[in-house]
């Protein structure tokens, strides 16, 4: 990937963003950050520094106590969220799972399935369609997930640690297939957040956010 | 054929242990035949009354099948409006805790002057002394629904109504056959209750023929009555097997 133009447009833009859990945790403390089109972002921090949190509230999952988040992506199919884990549904197949979000979008059913099998083809699961998620290995259960998040075309990738549960060898080709989609479909951001060392060196050209010691925007 | 023997035979194994013992115990005369009959005359006395316990069986069983139908849909139903969470939850939980509370054999003359002295009366009390385990364990079922996976629908945007359909209660599945099993050899019980004071069926009869000393056939009966219970079981056993085999860790395995 290539190194975004400064001048690209910003997709999101955050200020002052503060965020206390009741009972008074401050997950974020002011935090202000820019994140252009193209443009590929790392959180990286220690254990409960509110990496997550901030995820969240990017995808409007949840509310920021103060400040604001001002985000140019106004449709729901803009957004995508891969969480550290599958999460997929048990009860229904492969493809099932990857169709979800444009089920739930309301999309008709055989653009849907045709979207899903080329994108299932992408991960390298084509032939995997009418197996269940119990079927599969904890690698290719993460790629489905990888799978659903990319069957809307989002604009927007926001990985939670989603490498974590993989093996040495799988990240490496999930990685080459996210950015080699990223290559095609130029004006995507992503926001990956990990505290994996090595996914920084193979993945980060772009910002990079530290907060090694949590005395910066990130509160502890 | 070879997990159907598996799947036969060592159940039946304490059967004749214990109707071997029985049988003895009453012919050597350890045992009073008016307190424990022998296991062949309560076989003579099935054979005897045949006609009588199949007509008693069928309108049992009709009885139990409906009041478990009730239980199942008002429970489910009844336990989505709990799921709503806040107010609703509050003000209506304690009224399924009495379902369970309340003793049905005190509450079964009040059915009785509500619905009449017939099947209606049976059938709702078999509903009332089964629907709480549908109630409770679904209601488990769906609270306890991923709450990665509920963001994941709220990030596309999914109605409530769908929410409901395509995450939640296909989540409480397990939880639901959990209930419903429970709920199978409840409502067995509850419409024998119901029967001992409307005088029909299964419980109809073990009430008369306690009455006339025919202790063989109150047992004849008896057995008769834990028989459908257990096939009502073994119903909903194979209905969870066929919806949870490709996902549930609980039916993953083949049924024997
Ligand atoms: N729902 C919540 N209620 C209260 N406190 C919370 C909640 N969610 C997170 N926190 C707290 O906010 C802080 C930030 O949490 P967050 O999950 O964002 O951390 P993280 O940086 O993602 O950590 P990790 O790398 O371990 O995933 C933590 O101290 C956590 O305990
Ligand atoms: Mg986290």
């Amino acid at each position: 990937m290539t190194e975004p133009d400064r001048s690209s447009p910003v997709l999101i833009q955050i200020r002052h963003l503060t965020k206390t859990f009741p009972g008074g945790i401050q997950a974020i403390d002011s935090l202000d950050l820019r994140i252009r089109t193209g443009e590929f972002v790392a959180l990286i921090g220690p254990s409960g520094c509110g990496k997550s949190t901030l995820l969240r509230l990017i995808a409007g999952l949840d509310l920021p106590t103060q400040g604001q988040i001002d985000c140019e992506l106004k449709n729901r199919s803009d957004i995508a969220y891969v969480f550290q884990d599958a999460h997929l549904l048990p009860w229904r197949k492969v493809l099932g799972n990857v169709a979800l979000p444009l089920e739930l979008l309301g999309v008709d059913r055989s653009y849907r399935d045709q979207q899903s099998r080329q994108i299932l083809d992408q991960v390298g699961l084509g032939q995997l369609h009418e197996r269940y998620p119990a079927q599969l290995s904890g690698g290719q259960r993460m790629r489905v997930s990888l799978a659903r998040a990319m069957v809307t075309q989002p604009r927007l990738l926001l990985l939670d640690e989603p490498f974590a549960a993989l093996d040495e060898i799988t990240p490496a080709t999930t990685r080459r297939m996210v950015k080699s989609d990223l290559a095609r479909t130029t004006d995507d951001g992503i926001v990956r957040h990990t505290f994996d060392p090595r996914s920084r060196l193979s993945g980060g050209s772009g910002d990079c956010l530290f907060s090694p010691s949590c005395e910066d925007s990130f509160g502890c | 054929m070879k997990w159907l023997f598996r799947l036969i035979v060592p159940p039946l194994i304490p059967l004749v242990v214990i109707a071997s013992f029985m049988e003895v115990a009453v012919s050597v005369g350890w045992i009073e035949p008016f307190i424990l009959p022998r296991p062949t005359s309560i076989i003579r006395s099935m054979g005897r009354n045949m006609n009588e316990i199949a007509h008693a069986l069928v309108e049992t069983a009709l009885a139990s099948v409906i009041g478990f139908s009730l239980s199942t849909i008002l429970g489910t139903l009844f336990a989505i409006l709990l799921s709503l969470g806040g107010w609703v939850q509050r003000a209506f939980y304690p009224y399924a805790v009495f379902f369970q509370t309340v003793p049905i054999i005190a509450i079964a003359p009040l059915l009785v002057i509500w619905f009449g002295y017939d099947i209606h009366a049976v059938i709702a009390s078999a509903t009332v002394v089964s629907i709480f385990p549908v109630v409770a364990n679904t209601l488990t079922g769906l609270l306890s629904t991923d709450p990665a996976l509920l963001d994941l629908f709220k990030l596309y945007g999914a109605s409530k109504f769908s929410t409901l359909f395509k995450l939640r209660l296909p989540h409480a599945l397990p939880h639901i056959m959990t209930g419903l099993r429970i709920a199978a050899g409840l409502s067995v019980i509850g419409t024998i209750v119901g029967e001992f004071i409307t005088g029909g069926g299964l419980g109809g009869l073990i009430d008369v023929s306690r009455q006339q000393r025919q202790i063989e056939k109150v047992f004849a009966v008896l057995l008769v009555a834990s028989f459908l219970g257990i096939v009502l079981f073994a119903m909903i056993n194979l209905l969870s097997y066929m919806l949870l085999r490709h996902w549930h860790a609980s039916e993953k395995k083949d049924p024997s």
